[in-house]
């Protein structure tokens, strides 16, 4: 379809070790929209990305990247146009956030991957996006949490890609820090990107998600604006717990919290 | 960042610290020899004793330890990288210990008359050894894709674990004469005579150092895992493949010349991100240098602190390394805690 950056249609998979499966799901991803994808642990969540992403092999189903399915596409090639950023990255070593920041520029090097003016100021634009344009020299270990998350971030669009698959990219912050990085989402997709985010964070996921894909047991339980995915019922079913709606004072858009007793 | 003139510049350190170490070595010995000598040598072209000695058996063993410590330092700092973890060195998927199986079987028959070029039996069934478990190691990395980086490392440790019985077998069941020769080669030596042994060795190892060269910039990218790095757009398993099998050809032609030197592959990969940086196209050709100027002062020490004998050279890497290495470790907590 026109606009479509990226289609999952029917795929499946398997884990070996314990037999753990997707089921058939299918979902795409517009340009300039911000799709949230939500569900309770061990769901299928991060499999479904990761499969979008190309990671892992889908056992059945296609994953189609602009038209072109995803098997036919070179990394490099792929990299230019998908950014991926998993859950829980981390290194060891002491590389800067200018050197992390720069790896986001490997699709587009050669030989020894020495970087050109060009690649520089991307760099630059992207560090200043994020908010990190100051912290250029720091080792990243000197860096939050938080700061860490920008940094990938940053090397994510280094890529210059106009596709962005994030994996949970603010469980490590605090309230702050994910609504600016939530906004920040949101003027990249203003500017075209489409933007998928696997979340546990169910209001941030309805304030900022054009729409929602709720799994449930390795399948789509249900999919669409966040009016229509977060009902009392289809929390209630997926979460298995009382949930209560209410309404965003700014948006009017549902906001979710655990109907418990009061103390 | 890594800038080109940067890079330039500091390779140009290690090279001048390795120049330095291949001019001046062979000059010292169990007798040190003469400038004079040797240089007029060169310019009159008529050799004197000083003459001969450096270049039929000085110069040879000189360049074989640079060779065999370059070797080991840069598969050291690869696998490093592949494997994720800090420890990993070239002997840890059991190439070592399965050449040693090989060593061990030839020294335990005598007579045995199975050659290589200018190998002899010892060093060619080591490489026969080192090389079966180079194909495994790559087999699974092939046909395994599922396999992680733990299982090829547990692997590995299995290989060397079952290759240790494999000796102690060989050593119950052969002469006792022949006991110290095994405990020699596994000590590790680099007393060869002549070029031929470095020549038969470098159509083994010079594809295995392109092979890792040529991922330099590419390892970087395995620094927050390999999900980031298919993300950035790199082939992780075709890496992964890659590093296996040049660690394991060069790793392989290292160890069938010198047995088994220890520490040499783990701590100079440390050592030059100590001082150079974490950037793979730094620590890769740097480690071949600086490990290549390490094992070659090594040797050095070796032939000459209990002149007129040698002391195995893997005592003096062993003795020097691990202190060494306590020191690099520490100084790089201390600078952390500042």
């Amino acid at each position: 379809m026109a606009g479509e950056l990226i289609s999952i249609c029917d795929v499946t998979f398997n884990y070996d070790f314990n037999g753990w499966g997707l089921l058939p799901c299918s979902f795409s991803l517009r340009r300039g929209e911000v799709v949230g994808i939500i569900g309770p642990n061990g769901s299928g969540k991060s499999t479904l990305l990761k499969i979008a992403a190309g990671v892992l092999e889908p056992l059945n189903g296609k994953v189609i990247i602009k038209g072109r399915e995803i098997s036919s596409l070179k990394r490099r090639d792929l990299a230019r146009l998908m950014g991926y950023l998993p859950q829980n990255a981390e290194s060891h070593n002491d590389y800067t956030v200018e050197e992390v920041v720069a790896f986001g520029r490997f699709p587009y090097l050669t030989g020894a991957g020495f970087l050109r003016h060009s690649d520089l100021e991307i760099i630059s634009r992207c560090m200043e996006k994020t908010g990190i344009a100051d912290y250029g020299r720091r080792p990243l270990k000197r860096l939050s949490g938080g700061e860490v998350q920008r940094v990938l971030l940053a090397s994510v669009l280094a890529q210059e890609p106009e596709l962005l698959l994030l994996d949970e990219p603010t469980s490590a912050l605090d309230l702050n820090h994910q609504v600016k990085f939530f906004r920040l989402l949101s003027r990249l997709a203003s500017s075209g990107i489409g933007a998928a985010v696997v979340t546990h964070d169910l209001n941030l996921a309805s304030l900022f998600s054009d729409r929602i894909i709720m799994l449930r047991h390795g399948e789509i339980a249900c999919q669409g604006t966040p009016d229509e995915v977060l009902t009392e019922y289809a929390l209630k079913k997926t979460y298995g717990e009382e949930i209560e709606i209410a309404r965003h004072p700014a948006n009017g858009r549902p906001v979710v919290f655990p109907g418990i007793e009061c103390r | 960042m890594l800038t080109q003139k940067k890079f330039i510049f500091i390779l140009s350190w290690y090279s001048a610290i390795s120049i330095g170490v291949l001019i001046a070595a062979p000059f010292f010995g169990s007798e040190n020899l003469s400038w004079n000598n040797v240089s007029g040598s060169i310019l009159s072209g008529q050799t004197n004793v000083d003459s001969d000695i450096f270049f039929s058996l000085r110069l040879p063993r000189v360049i074989t330890s640079f060779i065999v410590g370059g070797i080991l330092s840069v598969a050291g700092s690869a696998l490093q990288v592949v494997l994720r973890n800090p420890l990993a060195e070239p002997f840890i998927l059991g190439i070592a210990g399965s050449g040693a199986v090989g060593a061990v079987i030839a020294i335990s028959i005598p007579g045995l008359l199975i050659h290589l070029g200018a190998f002899s039996s010892v060093q060619f069934l080591s490489l026969t050894g080192s090389m079966l478990c180079v194909l495994i190691i790559y087999w699974l990395a092939v046909n395994k894709p599922d396999f992680s980086m733990t299982n090829i490392l547990l692997s590995g440790v299995t290989i060397n674990i079952f290759c240790g019985a494999m000796i102690l077998l060989v050593r119950y069941m052969a002469d006792p004469g022949h006991l110290v020769a095994m405990d020699r080669w596994m000590m590790g030596g680099l007393d060869v005579v002549g070029y031929g042994e470095v020549f038969t060795l470098l159509p083994l190892v010079l594809p295995g150092l392109i092979l890792l060269f040529l991922k330099c910039n590419t390892l970087n990218q395995l620094a927050f895992g390999e999900e980031m790095a298919t993300g950035h757009g790199v082939n992780v398993a075709s890496v992964q493949r890659h590093v296996f099998l040049g660690s394991g050809l060069a790793t392989a032609g290292a160890v069938s010349i010198a047995g088994p030197i220890g520490f040499v592959g783990l701590i100079i990969p440390h050592a030059v991100r100590r001082i150079s940086g974490v950037d793979n196209r730094v620590v890769l050709p740097s480690s071949f240098l600086l490990g290549g100027a390490f094992l070659t002062v090594c040797d050095l020490v070796a032939r000459t602190i209990v002149a007129p004998t040698e002391m195995p050279v893997g005592i003096i890497t062993a003795i020097v390394g691990g202190p060494l290495f306590l020191r690099i470790l520490l100084k790089g907590e201390s600078m952390r805690g500042e």
